[in-house]
This record gives structure tokens, C-alpha cells and sequence, in this order.
């Protein structure tokens, strides 16, 4: 129930921090491309780095800690529905080049991006 | 954008988070393996759910933080209930345990079948409609 409760509060902050941002995109007109949630996607995949290897290795994996920041606040502020939809939405005006090159990059970088937050607390901690 | 706003999506996203967390606790006692399911259960019928309705509502990504059911449904439930940060972490973690091939087979996986399941919403709220 605890967990329960922290997985929901930590969504709601993470929520809220992808919207912001979703904002501030529109607000720039960086439109025409999903910027945002690219953005988005890549950056919570390195903070999920730096905060699995930081819980690791400084906070016994403590349970509480990992469902209010990892399921909570990074797992609501990253997310795949955008993502497909925004693919779906560029496929169906017909350029493949921009969704497949999308999904690639989405995919890729954030990958790449989990890594470098993992050796980077890695190589910061030891 | 005002305070309304980001308090429906909020109140959306610790719903969608918090669904979430349930779905993949209850695929945790169900089943046993190695491979990610409840991640993966969650993407697929989350992207389902987001092409049905975006179509339904016939909204595209920019005008997406629009109405408050727009906010509230899309950004905040099912931007919340899905992720993409658990998925690339439980990629990286099977690269550990049970190597590259077997953590790039999930994450095309669940790349592809995300995809495949937005466009199937996309097409079903056009058969409807």
C-alpha cells in the first residue's frame, strides 16, 4: 500500500515535469518534429542510470526509494504512448524517413543514455 | 497553460503510475521468467489505448495538451502509465544477465508491437467511425 502510494505520488511529479517541457517546446515551436518527448525519453533514461547505479551502490536498492524515483517520477516522466503515437502520426502523413529515423534515434540514444548514467555514477561513486 | 492544467495531468499521471506499478506487481506473481512482461504488457496496450483515443478525439500531438481531457487522459493517464525509462533499464539489465542478443530481441520487441498496437487503435476508432 505504501508503495502503491509513493509509485502515485512520484508518477504525478514526473507527469507534471513531461508536460512542462512539452510546453516549453511548444512554446519555442520546436512542433513540427516530437523534440520534446525525445528530449524527454533520452534524459530520463540517463537519470534512470544515474539513480539505479546511485541506489546500488549507496542505498542498499532500498525498495521505497526505488519505487518513488524509478517507477514513480522517471517511469511517469519518460513514456512510450507519446512516443508510438507520435509515430503513428508521422507515418500516416506518409514520411517514413522522419518516423523511422524517430524510433531509431528514440531507441538508440536513450540506450546509450541509460549506460553512460550507470558508468558515470559508477566511475563517480567507487 | 494554466495551473488546471498541470493539476489534471498530474492527477492523471499518479493515476497512470500508479495503474502502473499494479500491473506489473500482479505480472510479477503471475509469472516467473526472465523476460520483462509487464513492461512490455504495459506499452502495448498503453500505445493501443493512445491511437484509439487520439483518433477518436482526432487530435495529433501538438494540440495535444489542448482540453483538459486531452491532458488529463492522453499526457497525463497514459503518458504516466507507459514508459520508456523502465524499458531501456530492463534492456540494459538483460544485457547483463542474459546478454546483447537477448536485450536487443526485447527492445525491438517491444519496440515494434508498441508500434503495431498504436496503429491497430488507429485503425479500430476508424472502423468505428
Amino acid at each position: 500500500m505504501r508503495l502503491l502510494l509513493l509509485a502515485s505520488a512520484g508518477g504525478a511529479i514526473g507527469t507534471g515535469f513531461r508536460f512542462l517541457i512539452n510546453r516549453v517546446f511548444a512554446h519555442a515551436g520546436l512542433i513540427e518534429f516530437p523534440w520534446a518527448t525525445l528530449t524527454i525519453n533520452i534524459l530520463g533514461s540517463f537519470l534512470m542510470g544515474v539513480l539505479i547505479e546511485t541506489l546500488a551502490l549507496r542505498f542498499n536498492a532500498s525498495n521505497e526509494l526505488r519505487t518513488f524515483f524509478a517507477t514513480g517520477i522517471l517511469g511517469g516522466f519518460t513514456t512510450f504512448s507519446a512516443f508510438s503515437l507520435e509515430f503513428a502520426t508521422l507515418y500516416e502523413r506518409g514520411d517514413m524517413t522522419t518516423a523511422f529515423g524517430y524510433v531509431l534515434l528514440s531507441v538508440v540514444l536513450s540506450l546509450l543514455a541509460i549506460f553512460a548514467g550507470l558508468i558515470v555514477m559508477r566511475w563517480v561513486l567507487a | 497553460m494554466t495551473a488546471l492544467d498541470v493539476m489534471w495531468v498530474g492527477l492523471g499521471g499518479g493515476i497512470g503510475s500508479l495503474l502502473r506499478w499494479w500491473v506489473g506487481h500482479v505480472t510479477g506473481r503471475v509469472y516467473h521468467g526472465s523476460f520483462p512482461l509487464g513492461t512490455f504488457l504495459i506499452n502495448i496496450t498503453g500505445a493501443f489505448i493512445i491511437g484509439y483515443l487520439s483518433e477518436l478525439f482526432s487530435v495529433d500531438w501538438r494540440d495535444r495538451y489542448g482540453a483538459a481531457l486531452n491532458s488529463g487522459v492522453l499526457t497525463g493517464f497514459l503518458g504516466g502509465y507507459t514508459t520508456f525509462s523502465s524499458m531501456e533499464l530492463d534492456a540494459a539489465k538483460l544485457n547483463g544477465s542474459k546478454g546483447a542478443g537477448y536485450a536487443t530481441y526485447y527492445l525491438v520487441l517491444s519496440t515494434i508491437i508498441g508500434l503495431i498496437a498504436a496503429w491497430c487503435g488507429f485503425a479500430l476508432a476508424r472502423l468505428q467511425g
